[in-house]
């Protein structure tokens, strides 16, 4: 069977140059963003990609994700089957090498054939049938599962005919081919060729369309990904904020107020999501009924991108052509470009006209109930298989509204306006920021630099009346195990993680250079926190503004110390157990230390060294639901929806626990609340690990602690009485 | 163009802890805790509100004005960065621990010297002295009308119409430019300015002017003069008084009989 191959050449040439004109502009669209330099640790990205492209490691984390799997590597395959059917058609006896001839490639091709034809109709019954919310039922997905049909079908008949017409022996266990062939068999060598060579006309000319169709379609995935998951970010995740350079020359602008002013990397997120919803099933935001979907966000923005991109080009081209006239002939275009890449279309008449018809990103395109609505929880980005990164954009975002325009919840000013002030967010003088761990008789540290470790209560263990219990509990367990203690005092000022994540990068920079000065002054090597946010804001991001010191969690810390042995842990001594039954305990994983750190197992051993039984809620570990007050959520008002906290809050109380153990000041009152506010608070106790170690020491262990004040111990009044964090700050 | 004139002063944080601050060996000074930030007194802030919002209605040039000794300039540029055009920050020695009528007087010679303005709004009064005589006291040295207590503050072509808050309610007053209003904190808080708009408020050098450059006389005017500054003594007497329930009820009346009323 020999076809006209010039037919096909020029088939060949017109699908091409469509693909090529679709795609042009969406590259060009691209590149309207900031640069951004990500080609580095050549190594590490190239390994980390095979893993994630080849390996579909991250697509793999969900059971459905086998399905793409089998599609992604049945199209590869296929992909060269196809093109030793493309040769075959346009020459006799054409073999691709080592693959042309070998029974083995066509076994694994038929193989891996009938497994996307099953993915295929899996996933069309999922999408079309079953209808999660995650997935949408529109004509784009199913254009494609059609095409991937279609392509995978003719090429089996068109197989099956040949295998009819002449029997090959590297096609021998080629199994569909040879059935079809055998269906077949009675027909007619000539009308087997008349119709074999449609099939290969149709099989070729679908391959084209999708060719075509992918830079317009959700697939164009296929080619931003790969780029996307070798561009993914290296550094660890808690630090993956973009710092702003307040001092540069020319900053004269902060944060994202439209498109073209995200970077690259940003602008290919929008490109490389499959629209797969894994992110938003598992957004607090949205799981809570806000407008937030971490799926809508991206595709929304890209949308926007694809409609502005013309406009920006064309805007972006005449500010070019215009300054390289101003400017003479000494600017090359390329710098022209780059400047403007920078600030954004010229400021003349005929931009700024244009400009007032444009939708605005923030308010058109992303209302502000959306971006207020994040807790940063990380667990889009945790889920999302193309390694998409979410949160930097709803921060770029925040901080357009707060640090250029002014606007932001009338809570996060006040919560501002206590940490520029009160260096707290709470609005409690900075003056009494030390009171309560001098009460337990804790020294600071210029009292005693020597100190084995620098604990760091943070805002919530230093001036909320609950989370003050956590630090007299650790301080209790660090004096069993013999450790010296010493803290900072009135000279620790809040970490500014809640200003940063509320867009107030200016003011988080001050508070951590103060804090960075502070620690630096003191020569402090290693730091013990009380809160995962300081946690990971000292481990993770005081590093940006040169901070160099070792920062451990507490739960990371304890179980250091417990594992030395060197706290004697009573098991069940909770005073709730019943005889013969240990206490039920669920833990609940605090984004920043889970998510962010990776800090799963331990706070989990601790609590079975103290005797609980544990049981794991359905959404645990990475997977975790937010208790909603990440991101500087726990100083906002939630009114939108149902509360984040009542939804864990619920599914806690599903698993009907004695104990609710967290290892952070935020989910512990976000819980309280939540287990009070369900009206359970006098069967379910909600307590930080420290507590509920601190009631398991052994009463051996426990006599060195007789000077604390009675404030200090938990244990036997539990949390009957604790005053909560206030959420809105007075 | 309107003018407007909000007088500022810069306080010690009203939110610091009562019990930290000291009573200076002289007896007539409070020494706060150390560390206590300065801020802008929050009234004089929903005054600079007022200011600002006359400005988004009809438009203003709105001048800012505080008056003291060793003045924290970050603090008080915070105005410009919510809106305020200009700072003219007038410090001189002579200017520490000015009582009410001598502050009055700088600031009437300040506005004289800048040539009046159409609108002058101070805060209610200070959030650390609580007086509130500086606003009425430049009122009287301007020869211009006051209109205290202010909850909202509009400008009309001909008038300035202020809603004047009463103990059941309020009443509206209205007069004619050039006229001094002090605000109380419904007008509403200060708004929050954008942090672009507060680095580069930084960058701006503000006028000062001392005592000479005004030419006033501190000298010549009327002085309070603060005698003693003390923590009122107070006892408290603990007696018990034990026994059966009659007992204890028969001593209890006793002592309230001979000794409490
Ligand atoms: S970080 Fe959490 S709340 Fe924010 S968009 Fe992602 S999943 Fe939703
Ligand atoms: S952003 Fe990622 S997880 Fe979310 S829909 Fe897109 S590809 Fe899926």
């Amino acid at each position: 069977m020999t076809y006209t191959s010039s037919v096909f050449v020029i088939v060949l040439m017109i699908a091409l140059a469509l693909f090529v004109y679709v795609l042009v502009p969406r590259v060009q669209y691209l590149l309207l963003g900031r640069p951004e330099p990500r080609v580095d640790q050549v190594v590490r990205r190239t390994a980390g990609f095979l893993v994630l492209v080849f390996g579909q490691k991250k697509v793999l984390k969900e059971r459905v994700g086998l399905i793409h799997f089998f599609i992604f590597w049945g199209f590869i395959v296929i992909a060269f089957g196809t093109l030793q059917v493309v040769g075959e058609g346009l020459r006799e006896g054409f073999s691709l090498p080592v693959i042309g001839d070998n029974r083995a490639f066509y076994l694994l091709k038929d193989i891996l054939s009938v497994l996307v034809i099953t993915g295929v109709i899996v996933a069309a019954h999922i999408r079309y049938v079953v209808r999660p919310t995650r997935l949408k039922a529109n004509l784009e997905a199913g254009i494609i599962l059609g095409l991937i049909f279609a392509l995978v079908v003719t090429e089996f008949f068109y197989s099956g005919l040949s295998y009819a017409l002449a029997p090959r022996a590297s096609h021998s266990l080629a199994f569909v081919a040879v059935g079809v062939s055998h269906l077949v068999g009675g027909s007619g060598a000539s009308a087997l060729d008349a119709v074999g060579h449609t099939l290969w006309w149709l099989h070729v000319v679908l391959l084209l369309s999708f060719l075509v169709y992918i830079p317009n379609s959700k697939h164009f995935h296929l080619i931003a990904c790969p780029f996307n998951e070798w561009l993914r970010n290296l550094k660890p995740r808690g630090g993956q904020i973009y710092p702003v350079d307040f001092d540069a020359e020319d900053a004269e602008s902060f944060g994202v107020g439209r498109v073209e002013a995200f970077t690259r990397k940003q602008l290919l997120d929008l490109y490389s999501c499959a629209e797969c919803g894994r992110c938003q099933d598992n957004c607090p935001a949205y799981q809570s009924g806000k407008r937030l979907s971490s799926k809508l966000l991206i595709t929304k923005l890209r949308d926007h991108l694809v409609e502005e991109g013309p406009r920006l080009l064309r805007e972006r081209r005449a500010a070019a052509s215009k300054s390289a006239k101003a400017s003479g002939e000494q600017a090359g275009p390329l710098d022209g470009h780059e400047n403007d890449t920078r600030s954004g279309p010229a400021d003349g008449g005929a931009a700024l006209s244009s400009e007032q018809a444009r939708p605005a990103l923030i308010g058109d395109v992303i209302s502000l109930q959306e971006i207020w609505a994040c807790t940063t929880c990380y667990s889009c980005q945790e889920q999302c298989p193309v390694q998409n990164e979410h949160i930097n954009k709803i921060i770029d975002m925040r901080r357009h509204l707060v640090l250029m325009e002014g606007e932001l919840p009338r809570e996060a000013q006040l919560v501002f306006r206590n940490m520029e002030v009160n260096g707290n967010p709470l609005g409690e003088s900075a003056l009494v920021r030390g009171d309560y761990l001098r009460m337990l008789q804790v020294p600071t540290i210029a009292e005693e630099p020597e100190a084995d470790v620098l604990y760091w209560p943070g805002c919530a263990g230093s001036l909320d009346a609950r989370n003050q219990k956590v630090s007299a509990a650790f301080v209790n367990l660090a004096r069993a195990a013999g450790v010296s203690v010493a803290v900072l005092g009135n000279e620790e000022k809040c970490c500014g993680e809640a200003a940063r994540r509320l867009g107030n990068e200016y003011l988080y920079q001050s508070l951590a250079a103060e804090n960075i000065g502070v620690l630096a002054g003191h020569n402090v090597r290693k730091i013990v926190t009380q809160c995962p946010h300081c946690f990971n804001t000292l481990k993770n991001e005081y590093p940006q503004l040169g901070a160099e010191f070792e920062v451990i969690h507490h739960t990371q810390f304890l179980h250091e110390l417990a594992s030395r042995g060197r706290l004697r842990l009573d098991a069940g001594v909770l005073g709730t157990a019943q005889a013969g039954r240990h206490e039920r305990a669920v833990y609940h994983d605090s984004c920043y230390l889970g998510r962010y750190n990776g800090v799963y197992d331990q706070p989990r051993e601790l609590l079975k060294l103290a005797g609980l039984e544990l049981m794991e809620l359905p959404r645990t570990r990475s997977k975790a639901f937010c208790c909603g007050a990440g991101g500087g959520r726990i100083w906002l008002e939630e009114s939108e929806g149902e509360r984040i906290n009542n939804v864990r809050t619920d599914e806690i109380l599903r698993a009907a626990p004695d104990v609710v153990a967290v290892a952070c000041p935020y989910c512990l009152t976000m819980l309280k609340d939540g287990v009070d506010d369900r009206g359970a608070g006098d069967r379910v106790r909600v307590m930080d690990i420290a507590e509920i170690l601190q009631g398991a020491l052994s009463l051996s262990s426990q006599a060195g602690d007789s000077k604390l004040p009675e404030r200090g111990n938990t244990t036997s009044s539990g949390c009957a009485a604790e005053e909560k964090l206030v959420r809105s700050p007075a | 163009m309107l003018t407007i004139a909000v007088c500022v002063k810069q306080v010690t944080d009203p939110e610091a802890p009562l019990s930290l601050f000291a009573i200076a060996a002289d007896g007539r000074h409070l020494v706060p805790p150390p560390g206590t930030p300065p801020v802008l007194s929050t009234f004089d802030e929903n005054a600079l509100e007022a200011a600002l919002k006359i400005k988004d209605a009809v438009g203003s040039r709105v001048t800012v004005l505080s008056m003291g000794n060793k003045l924290a300039k970050p603090v008080l540029k915070k105005t410009l960065a919510a809106g305020a055009d200009e700072l003219i920050l007038l410090e001189d020695e002579q200017f520490e621990d000015l009582d009410s009528n001598g502050t009055a007087m700088v600031l009437a010679a300040t506005i004289d010297k800048l040539g009046g303005f159409d609108i002058v709004l101070c805060g209610r009064q200070a959030a650390d002295t609580d007086a509130g005589q500086v606003g009425m006291g430049i009122a009287a040295k301007l020869g211009i009308p006051a209109v205290t207590l202010a909850r909202k503050v509009e400008v009309t072509d001909t008038s300035v119409r202020v809603e004047r808050i009463l103990p059941y309610g309020h009443e509206v007053v209205e007069a004619a430019p050039p006229v001094l209003v002090t605000a109380s904190n419904e007008i509403g808080e200060l708004r929050f300015p954008p942090v672009k708009a507060v680095i580069a408020a930084q960058k701006v050098q503000p006028t000062v002017w001392g005592a000479a450059d005004l030419g006033v006389d501190l000298a010549r005017s009327t002085r309070a003069n603060l005698v003693k500054f003390f923590v009122p003594a107070r006892d408290i007497l603990c007696e018990m008084i034990g026994g059966s329930p009659q007992e204890i009820a028969n001593g209890i009346t006793e002592v309230l009989k001979t000794r409490i009323v």
